[in-house]
């Protein structure tokens, strides 16, 4: 059976051009020769007319929401990664990634639970008629 | 590659030679243009200043240039790179934490100096058509701007094409100043007994102010840094070889200019520069076109280091990712818009705030000397490292602690006549990196990485589960967990 999962590392020089698109492409076709990976569609019926499935790249950007109890040098430092963050390239553009097959996902990285909040439930009294 | 790489390096070739030559000694090479004039200044011109003077020259380029850069650090590579951000993470493996701080100060003062050595080149070259008495009172500053907008907006197509002209017009350049230097110097022989050290340790500590004319002196090597960031291109038997050539007609070019200041004891300098005075009249015309486009290469050689500084800063996490442009298929040519158009804002200001290559002086060499006393720290760390002899280590630096750190001290004397220009740039490189580099450690803190393994038969479920309505065919995460076996665990993250 065809594994259905791969890890791909790339050693790339300083001075190369992290061109993700290109390289994986050939990545791809030289595990087809192998006839290591089943690039074929998934869905049923554009598998039936042999059409080569597609491919989505993930991006998953782990960020820190700020209203933690993080020390004040901390939140300094984090507000103006914010900042640089901003103005900076994004994940996908900075590999090489062709956009339209690109979708960038958000992960919290932390939620430490602010102690210290005290909750009641209230239980609505509903009248009996 | 590896193999590649050792082959350059050991082997020096005469193709090599001219690369070398043509990137490596832009700004050593036009310091001649500046540092006597700016040793002199406004004093009268005696004796002590103009044997001291040269005489500190030669051991400044011995001591700084010659036995640190080219004997010591040109060893120090990083599987062929060289420079303060490869030499950081070659002695990343001793586990001593605290060496991130020189790397980071190192960084920010050398691509803070990358704001004023264009102008200070460039005008200096520029105002030479002074010297021609038709064009005496001519302001140099709108054809400086002209040719730094010009070196600036022509990075974008790359330069792998001019600069394979680069090399022979250095040859040449080094040739004339080293053949003029020589002529002059024939007419007084007796200059040469400047090489004595005892003229540049009079001149140091008995001489009025002495010590703080190390400012000045120092503007002879801030070049140097550039030999080991340069390692990668050129290849090291190449850097060591050409230097030789550079060293003999830089050493004849100030003596010569040594020779010439000899006959004129008594007078001032009253604006005349002593590079240009050496000439012979109907040679200077010639002399200002060819200083002009030494200086260009000057600035071209500080504006690509400035590109793969940025590019390693990058690579180790220390910079924001930018937008990199590949121009040329050679490879190893990069392009970065970000910094290019932010160091063209910074010599803008620069040329119109000083206005003047005297005034730049006073402010030129705070930036790069803490670079050089950084990049010394590294070192001693690298020869603990690879085991030197305790006393070559010992002696290294006990000698370079008490040199580098005058130098500190002289060039600090500048701060107040603009040198915190220069801080401040650093300062704010210095924010930018440390900002990143800390933010990246705050979030690799909270990050968990999990056994790929516990996870494979869940995502081959999840494959196969007809439920779930297909998002596509195939998915690429990217990753940056570096252990093989794991992946970012981001499961219960609400």
């Amino acid at each position: 059976m065809k594994l259905k999962i791969y890890r791909i590392d790339y050693n790339l020089g300083f001075r190369v051009e992290p061109k993700i698109n290109l390289l994986f492409r050939k990545v791809v076709e030289d595990m087809v020769k192998n006839n290591e990976v089943d690039i074929k569609s998934t869905y049923t019926s554009l598998r039936k007319f042999n059409i080569i499935g597609d491919f989505k790249f993930v991006v998953i950007e782990k960020y820190i929401s700020i209203d933690n109890d993080f020390p004040v040098i901390d939140r300094i430092v984090l507000a103006i990664y914010a900042i640089l963050k901003k103005i900076s390239l994004s994940e996908e553009k900075a590999f090489g990634l062709d956009t339209s097959s690109v979708i960038v996902e958000k992960v919290p990285l932390l939620i430490s639970p602010s102690s210290g909040i005290k909750m009641n439930r209230i239980f609505d009294q509903v009248e009996e008629g | 590659m590896s193999q590649e790489h050792s082959v350059n390096h050991n082997k020096a070739t005469a193709a090599g030679l001219l690369v070398a030559l043509g990137i490596i000694y832009g700004d050593i090479g036009t310091s001649p243009l500046y540092v006597l004039k700016s040793i002199i200044g406004d004093e009268i011109i005696n004796a002590d200043i103009v044997l001291g003077g040269i005489s500190a020259i030669f051991w400044t380029l011995t001591l700084i240039t010659t036995i640190k850069y080219v004997t010591l650090l040109l060893r120090a590579d990083n599987d062929g790179e060289g420079g303060i951000l490869p030499l950081y993470v070659l002695i990343k493996k001793m586990k001593t934490k605290w060496l991130i701080i020189p790397a980071i100060i190192g960084a920010s003062t050398l691509l803070a100096d990358g704001i004023i050595t264009p102008p200070i080149s460039v005008a200096s070259a520029i105002e030479g058509i002074r010297a021609l008495p038709q064009f005496s009172h001519l302001n140099p500053i709108p054809f400086v701007i002209l040719i730094l907008v010009g070196i600036f907006f022509f990075q974008q197509f790359g330069t792998d094409k001019v600069g394979k002209s680069f090399g022979p017009v250095m040859v040449t350049w080094f040739t004339v100043i080293g053949i003029l230097g020589l002529f002059n110097l024939s007419s007084n022989w007796s200059v040469l007994k400047a090489l004595n050290p005892y003229y540049a340790y009079n001149l140091i500590t008995n001489h009025p102010n002495g010590f703080w004319l190390l400012g000045a002196i120092f503007l002879c090597s801030t070049g140097a840094e550039a030999l080991y960031h340069d390692l990668g291109h050129c290849g090291r038997q190449n850097i060591r070889l050409s230097w030789g050539y550079v060293k003999t007609c830089l050493v004849l070019s100030y003596f010569g200019q040594g020779a010439w200041l000899m006959s004129h004891l008594g007078t001032k300098l009253n604006g005349a520069n002593p590079f240009y005075s050496i000439m012979p009249s109907w040679f200077l015309g010639f002399g200002i076109i060819l200083a002009t486009i030494a200086a260009i290469v000057a600035s071209q050689a500080l504006i690509s280091g400035s590109f793969s500084l940025i590019n390693e800063a990058i690579r180790l996490n220390f910079w924001p990712k930018v937008k990199i442009i590949y121009p040329t298929n050679m490879k190893g040519q990069l392009y970065i818009p970000s910094t290019n158009w932010f160091l063209l804002l910074g010599c803008l200001i620069v040329v119109l705030y000083f206005r003047e290559s005297s005034n730049m002086e006073a402010a030129y060499g705070m930036a790069i000397v803490i670079t050089m006393f950084m990049t010394s720290i590294l070192l001693v760390y690298y020869m603990i490292m690879k085991k030197f002899p305790i006393s070559v280590i010992v002696i290294f630096s006990i000698v370079y602690l008490v040199v580098e750190l005058s130098f500190v001290i002289a060039n600090s004397a500048k701060f107040m006549h603009g040198g915190w220009v220069t801080i401040l740039i650093s300062g704010i490189y210095v924010t930018i990196i440390t900002v990143w580099h800390k933010a990246k450690l705050i979030k690799e803190k909270y990050l968990e990485f999990t056994k790929f393994r516990n996870h494979i038969e869940t995502l081959v479920a999840l494959s196969e589960d007809e439920s779930v309505p297909k998002y596509a065919s195939n998915l690429v995460f990217l990753t940056s967990s570096a252990r093989i076996d794991e992946i970012e665990n981001l499961q219960n993250r609400l």
